[in-house]
């Protein structure tokens, strides 16, 4: 037993150091690590930098990440479905890019490839041979990483990314937007001071994002976006175009459409004497023109809700496949009056932010980096109305408290629509699930304070907790987005996932968790020893036989190899001593607790 | 021992009240403070120092921003995150003009920003006012227009403003409180009036 916990204790310490950062891309994917301040794309010698994301069945039925080859079925623009239901799609997506499973009846969206997989777990394999790629380049093994999500994702997509990595065994540190991870990478090593904006036009989204840079701190003031707009959307406007000048197939004209762009970003004419296809520059320029305007329209947008002028913005840094199109570097200087910034790559300058962010958080390297939520974040109120609590482009995380009363006689149950989005009628924006709060005392209508809190944490995902302030009844939700996987279906998947991985991964998954019970357990009785906080002997007693009963359990599943149930073990040991935690907290504070501001005003006066 | 000391939960020495972090093992302490204009060091008072208020917002964050806690203990994880959770809430609501107004009407007991729990309703007027603005803009059909109309709604926000600063050091809350509900129904038109000329 000594000797396990030696070896674990070691692998703590490895594991505690390392840690990546991944640009999960809709075209391509990067991971990259740094170490001194020194981020560097991971790549073996003879490969690319970049992972396509796009995954293919081989003869044998298994799944290739990164290939395409002709004759076998292959899928990509994934990340377009991240969070999405099939009610989201559009007819456009649904006509050219997706293998979507149709007539599905569930709302959860499967594709028509292997077994009808979900978009979730067709990211997790793109996930899987980035950590392969950097298990192999750093020689050691990987449990941590940053992972990087359009700015302008909702609470549905974070959490869809964050379900991947699960399935990908990837432990996610933190999520940072991708204009923030450019913006890292560019300005971490230099004194960069005033107002940058990040322009970035990648393969499936558009964000842009204002950042004010002060004395090592990125604050990001406000950002703005649109999650269907990207190069994929310039294809396919090209494709149109194709379609009903040339008279080609749809996916023929994808096809077309995309070498089209690629050569017409710098050359004069493309031509497929096979297809008699013929699109001179000028064409080229009159289609993507108006998506090009729009993202301009966008960044106008941002500016206005950072509250700052076009001339203030020092630098514009360019991030994205689809900003090397000369064009619209021509139509962003017009706009800015000046020239943008395209001094590191802007394909990998996401992944190598990232690694930044992610060596700062397993060894502080000084910087820091203070996001914003995207969309504001509401409930519905009577006549559906959306009554905002967290306005957009506030800084995370955040939390905001507000009471609700009962309105009829004994009314014992109150549902909660929680939604994200801009507009004024709930239905138009994103509804991000119903919260329903059971069991409230019976009381007359109006007596029955209701108090909920709303907290939006550090990657921008939101939990809310409620509590009847006369019985004190507290109830806790992490708001599921209505899209999908449940807790059981990903249970379900991981299970699956892992049934044909080798046995010392699931070694290693059970080491993993097995020193994170022990540091649990350590903890929790620490602080429940603690004579100074007064924890009732019941409330000893009952953690004390938690304690216990976690470890007999662990026992008990090490000796059966069921990591799976171990991995939940852990994770419901976690939350016990997280609530502990708030426990302590909250006795700590309660001695100042139920003073007024006044009150705490004069102590204040006192202390003068 | 001073009654307004406390003991740090981390190494049980005697701190002073509101100390953030205990004076000898640096261990970050529970929140104390809850005065938005307090965690900033500022006066409470409608006018605001915004430079001031962007300077001790970054300090804070410098100090309490929960990625410097990574490696720390979960309880001082988990304080930091509340810490800045705070912080954030803070600046939010001291930044905005309408919702600092909100809040120091909120410390007299005038709750103006529910619509159920208000102490005080608009008037007539005022509704009768932004009924004819709503209906002004639904008729318009023109970009040109629309912004014309923002404009205006713009400049109109600029002078309650500016009315507000006058009239909090006299205390007039009866006439705050009605503006501070204008105020609030102008920047939902105009927020409107931004999605409409975005669409």
């Amino acid at each position: 037993m000594n000797l396990i916990q030696i070896n674990e204790d070691n692998k703590q310490e490895i594991s505690k150091k390392i840690a990546i950062g991944i640009d999960l891309g809709t075209t391509n994917s990067l991971v990259a690590f740094s170490e001194n301040k020194n981020p560097k794309i991971l790549k073996a010698d003879n490969e690319l930098e970049a992972i396509k994301s796009i995954l293919t069945l081989d003869e044998n039925n298994q799944i290739i990440v990164g290939k395409t080859a002709q004759n076998l079925k292959s899928i990509k623009s994934i990340k377009r479905l991240m969070g999405k239901t099939n009610d989201d799609l559009s007819e456009e997506l649904k006509n050219y890019n997706y293998d979507i499973l149709k007539n599905s009846e569930e709302k959860i969206i499967k594709l028509n490839f292997a077994d009808n997989i979900t978009p979730i777990e067709a990211s997790a394999e793109i996930l899987k041979t980035l950590k392969k790629r950097a298990e192999k380049s750093l020689e050691t093994e990987i449990n941590d990483a940053v992972i990087t999500v359009p700015a302008y994702f909702d609470d549905a997509a974070r959490n869809a990314t964050i379900a991947a990595a699960k399935i990908a065994n990837l432990n996610i540190l933190r999520l940072i937007n991708e204009p923030t991870a450019a913006a890292l990478a560019y300005g971490f090593d230099k004194d960069l001071e005033g107002i940058y904006a990040i322009y970035d036009f990648g393969g499936g989204t558009f964000d842009v994002s204002i950042l004010k840079m002060h004395k090592g701190i990125f604050q990001v003031i406000a950002t703005k976006g649109d999650n269907f707009l990207g190069g994929d959307d310039l294809d396919i406007a090209i494709a149109n175009h194709l379609v009903s000048k040339f008279q080609i197939a749809n996916n023929i004209a994808l096809n077309e459409a995309n070498l089209a762009k690629e050569s017409l970003s710098n050359n004069k004419i493309y031509e497929n004497k096979q297809l008699k296809i013929t699109l001179n520059q000028e064409e080229f320029h009159e289609i993507i023109k108006p998506l090009i305007n729009k993202t301009l329209d966008i960044f106008a947008t941002a500016i206005q809700d950072a509250k700052i002028n076009k001339a203030e913005i020092k630098e514009t840094i360019l991030v994205g496949g689809s900003t090397k199109i000369s064009y619209l570097k021509k139509l962003l200087a017009e706009f800015l009056e000046k020239p943008a910034l395209d001094n590191i790559n802007p394909d990998n300058v996401v992944a190598l932010g990232a690694a930044l962010q992610a060596e700062y958080l397993t060894n502080s390297t000084g910087n820091l980096l203070i996001d914003i939520i995207p969309l504001s974040l509401g409930i519905e109120t009577m006549g559906g109305i959306t009554e905002k609590i967290i306005p957009r482009n506030s800084a995370i995380p955040i939390s905001y408290s507000q009471k609700f009363t009962t309105f009829k006689d004994n009314q014992t149950g109150m549902q909660i629509h929680i939604v994200q989005g801009e507009r004024e009628l709930s239905n138009k924006n994103r509804s991000l699930g119903y919260f329903e709060l059971k069991n409230i005392p019976k009381l007359p209508a109006g007596k029955a304070i209701i108090n909920i809190h709303f907290n939006i944490d550090m990657d921008g995902i939101l939990t809310v907790t409620a509590e009847e302030e006369t019985s004190n009844i507290k109830q806790e939700i992490i708001v599921k987005p209505s899209y999908g996987l449940d807790e059981k279906q990903l249970m379900e998947i991981l299970q699956k996932t892992h049934q044909n991985a080798k046995d010392d991964m699931i070694e290693r998954l059970i080491a993993k968790n097995n020193i994170s019970l022990s540091s649990y357990k350590d903890q929790i009785e620490k602080i429940i020893a603690d004579k100074d906080y007064n924890f009732s002997a019941e409330e000893q007693k009952e953690a004390e036989e938690f304690c216990a009963k976690m470890q007999e359990e662990k026992e008990k599943l090490n000796k059966s190899n069921n990591y799976n149930q171990l991995e939940k073990l852990q994770k419901d040991t976690k939350e016990y001593l997280n609530n502990l935690c708030l426990k302590k907290i909250n006795i700590i504070t309660s001695s100042l607790e139920g003073k007024t501001i006044a009150e705490i005003d004069n102590l204040f006066k006192n202390k003068k | 021992m001073n009654q307004q000391d406390f003991t740090c939960y981390n190494c049980k020495d005697s701190n002073q009240f509101g100390a953030l972090f205990c004076s000898h093992c640096q261990a970050i302490q529970p929140i104390t403070e809850k005065n938005y204009f307090k965690i900033f060091s500022l006066k409470q008072s409608f006018s605001l120092d915004k430079n001031k208020l962007e300077e001790n917002y970054l300090n804070l964050q410098q100090l309490l921003h929960p990625d410097n806690f990574q490696q720390k203990s979960a309880i001082e994880l988990n304080l930091a995150l509340q810490h800045t959770s705070m912080v954030n809430e803070a600046y939010l609501n001291l930044k905005s003009d309408l919702k600092r107004s909100e809040y120091l009407l909120k410390i007299e007991n005038i709750i103006v920003n529910q619509d159920n729990k208000s102490s005080i309703s608009p008037d007539n007027d005022l509704l009768n006012y932004i009924f004819n603005l709503r209906d002004e803009i639904e008729e318009v059909e023109n970009q040109e227009e629309l912004k014309e109309i923002k404009e205006n709604i713009k400049k109109e926000e600029i002078d309650l403003i500016e009315e507000l600063e006058q009239l909090f050091p006299k205390k007039q809350y009866d006439i705050i409180a009605k503006l501070t509900i204008k105020l609030r129904y102008l920047e939902k038109i105009e927020e409107e009036l931004e999605i409409k000329l975005a669409l």
